[in-house]
């Protein structure tokens, strides 16, 4: 019977502490937060198998900003990390996500946290300086969930003047595979950010090639599950704060080489 | 398409790494589902009561759909689960879904490759174990059960094979092995010499490959060493 | 589960109409497949010397290499092919349009020919001598023999073994997104493009493979059943 007792005490002390603990877990949020993999430098997973990447230090300093929410990780594959967020296994997915009508509509969308600009890649001797140049060429394809193919189907859409050939992949292709394109000569432009193009040129060399100005630009948000409109509004509430403060353009500056906010400013994006 | 074959060379060693990786996830499933498989044959050859049924229409589930779906669905649907009984199993390792997603899988294959030889084995056979004194479970054991496997290797060794070459999908849910770490490697170049770094794993994915054929001979022989003696 | 119902039923339809793809690239995948297969089991049967270790090491790597790979291979390699016949009886390459059908075609035939050169081996030599015997003994010639007694009891052989392939191929074929081809999976997939409802759309490709499935080997047992009626399970007395 002394056993008993015993194992009763522990009980009891155990029971205690798991309601005091729910008493404490009930003040702060936890939301469980989806990286999606394979996005340098926007989000990825460092050798050590641990989340990295600009989105990770912006939710972060969200995290930190936030008193009464804690942010737990997960790096996953994009479309497992869509098909999370929907579902409700995860809050909130990030991955360089431009804001989209689909998007929207199935989330809901944080406010800017960062602007991702489009250039183009030309044959050197091509003279293509801007999307205006393009009439009658043709861009790489890119995948239809890729967010700069909805951004180019939208700049085409709204400019009918100017004909561009651009067509969507069904469900899969590289970017280097769209620039390998430009230089075999089978399509004249790929439409992709100055980061990732030099990160290919290099790789590659290629050095006919050559990347013009921005010729598009988009915000980026995060994208938070349809029934926690309350993590939207302390996202929201911190994002806004954070680019007052220039803590994010900052943060830009050490990522991507310049503030971003202020060039989405001077292109009017913002 | 020559371009980048330079990545073949540099990208072997890191690959090399996860074989142990790749090793595990198929290992592990395999000796749950020889178990599992066995149990899911032995009800289907039996009598057709509401475990039948019910067992057959895993069985088809697993052996009719996709792979892919079927990982998705474990690890999407297995949290919901167990939250009716208050479990919050959301930040189980990833490679405890892609086990019970794919043991659930494999097993329905091994238990219908198993069913198929239990069908075409001599049944004159086990009549004469019982004919010796055998009980029923000398009977399996030392009768149904070689003979079945005897018939079943050369499929079984074929499902072995698509078995660890199944852990490629495994990486939709972030378990990381050979394939999980090519497809890493591809995204840092961003897809540049992709198939150099695909053909380096599919190397590492043959040489692996070569040792199951050469145990699965091993085991045929062995299950045969009897059968010289009748020919 | 918490699953938008609503959308599976609606998207039932959208995925349904890529039906058509996965069955004609199961279908012909498998009719290249068995040529393969034929040509190669003939190579190991006939024991062509050179020739037969040449399938068996080509063989052992198809089956030792991961069948995505190998699409990818085709997507990347065969447009080079291609552009090598540009020109050939009025054969125009076109690099902005490559047949994305034609290369999951080709890496698929091989794969599963790999698989079934085994299945042709092995119902070929299951087939009993005394057959092939008694058919010369009444003055068949060696092709009259094969056609007429040898190949159809090695077909009725490889019946079950070949129905497991078809199901698999079935299945293998929704990994051709990868490499482009609209069939089912992919096809779900660009069916949430809108409200990005992913496990529902693949969910509901899952129940639509589960039917052809359950369909085939269905049609696939009754056929087999047919095949075999002249098969009598030798009883001893």
């Amino acid at each position: 019977m002394k056993i008993n007792g015993k194992a009763l005490a522990l009980i009891t002390a155990a029971a205690v502490s798991a309601t005091g603990f729910t008493a404490f877990a009930e003040e702060t949020n936890t939301a469980e937060i989806v990286l999606e993999a394979e996005n340098a430098p926007y989000s990825y997973e460092d050798e050590d198998g641990n989340p990295a990447g600009y989105e990770y230090e912006v939710l972060q300093l969200i995290d930190d900003y936030l008193e009464d929410w804690t942010f737990n990780y997960t790096v996953l594959d994009y479309e497992t990390a869509l098909a999370g967020t929907t579902n409700g296994r995860y809050d909130l997915d990030a991955g360089c996500k431009f804001r989209t009508p689909a998007r929207e509509e199935a989330f809901l969308v944080s406010e800017a946290y960062n602007y991702f600009f489009m250039n183009l890649v030309v044959k050197e001797d091509s003279g293509i300086e801007s999307l205006e140049d393009m009439d009658g060429k043709s861009i790489a394809p890119i995948v239809a969930t890729d967010g700069r193919a909805v951004a180019l189907a939208e700049w085409i859409e709204n400019h009918p003047e100017i004909e561009i050939e651009f067509e969507n992949l069904a469900s899969s292709g590289a970017m280097a595979d769209e620039i390998t394109g430009v230089e075999d000569g089978v399509y004249d432009a790929a439409y992709l950010s100055a980061e990732q193009a030099n990160a290919i040129l290099e790789e590659a060399g290629y050095t006919d090639l050559t990347i013009t100005e921005r010729v598009d630009g988009r915000d980026t948000v995060f994208l938070i599950n349809q029934d926690n409109a309350e993590l939207q509004e302390a996202v929201n509430e911190a994002i806004t704060a954070l680019t007052e403060d220039g803590t994010l353009g900052e943060l830009t500056v050490e990522f991507f080489g310049e503030d971003n906010f202020a060039v989405a400013e001077e292109l009017g994006l913002r | 398409m020559w371009r980048g074959h330079e990545l073949f060379i540099t990208s072997l060693p890191s690959l090399v790494e996860y074989i142990p990786v790749t090793l595990f996830y198929f290992l592990v499933p395999t000796a749950i589902s020889m178990v599992l498989g066995t149990v899911i044959c032995l009800v289907r050859v039996g009598k057709r009561n509401l475990l039948y049924w019910l067992v057959s229409l895993f069985v088809s589930f697993f052996r009719g759909t996709p792979g892919l779906v079927q990982i998705y669905l474990v690890f999407f649907g297995l949290p919901e689960i167990f939250a009716i009984f208050g479990m919050n199993i959301n930040r189980w390792d990833a490679g405890i879904f892609y086990v019970i997603a794919t043991c659930c899988n494999f097993s329905s294959f091994v238990s219908e490759a198993l069913r198929g030889a239990y069908g075409a084995i001599d049944k004159d056979q086990i009549e004469a174990g019982y004919s010796i004194g055998y009980n029923r479970w000398q009977c399996f054991w030392y009768v149904t059960a070689p003979l079945t496997l005897q018939v079943a290797l050369p499929n079984l060794k074929n499902l072995e094979i698509d078995l660890l070459k199944g852990t490629a999908v495994a990486y939709v849910i972030g378990v990381v092995d050979v394939m999980g770490r090519a497809d890493k490697i591809i995204a840092l170049h961003r897809g540049y010499g992709q198939i150099w770094i695909l053909l380096a794993a599919a190397v590492i994915y043959f040489l692996i490959n070569v040792v199951i054929e050469l145990v699965f001979n091993l085991l045929t022989e062995y299950f045969s060493r009897y059968e010289r003696g009748l020919t | 589960m918490n699953l938008n119902y609503q959308f599976m039923i609606e998207d039932i339809p959208v995925v349904l109409s890529a039906l058509p793809v996965t069955l004609a690239l199961t279908f012909v995948s498998l009719f290249f497949a068995l040529v393969v297969a034929v040509l190669f089991g003939a190579c190991i049967l006939k024991r062509i010397p050179l020739l037969r270790q040449l399938v068996v090491a080509l063989n052992t790597f198809i089956k030792g290499v991961p069948l995505i790979v190998q699409l990818l291979f085709c997507y990347y390699a065969l447009p080079y092919v291609l552009q090598m016949f540009d020109g050939f009886f009025g054969y125009e390459y076109n690099p902005r349009n490559p047949s994305y059908f034609g290369f999951a075609v080709v890496a698929l035939a091989m794969n599963y020919g790999a698989y079934l050169t085994d299945v042709v081996v092995s119902s070929y030599r299951a087939v009993d001598r005394g057959q092939l015997e008694a058919a010369y003994s009444i003055g068949m010639s060696g092709l009259q023999a094969h056609v007429r007694i040898v190949i159809p009891q090695a077909v009725a052989i490889s019946f079950p073994n070949l129905a497991n392939y078809f199901m698999w191929l079935l299945k293998a074929t929704s990994l051709a997104s990868v490499v482009n081809v609209f069939e089912l999976l992919a096809t779900a997939r660009a069916s949430t493009a809108v409200n990005y409802a992913i496990l529902e759309g693949y969910l509901v490709a899952a129940g639509i493979y589960w039917v052809v499935c359950i369909l085939a080997e269905r049609g696939l047992n009754l056929l087999s059943r047919r095949m075999n009626r002249y098969q009598k399970e030798p009883r001893a007395v």
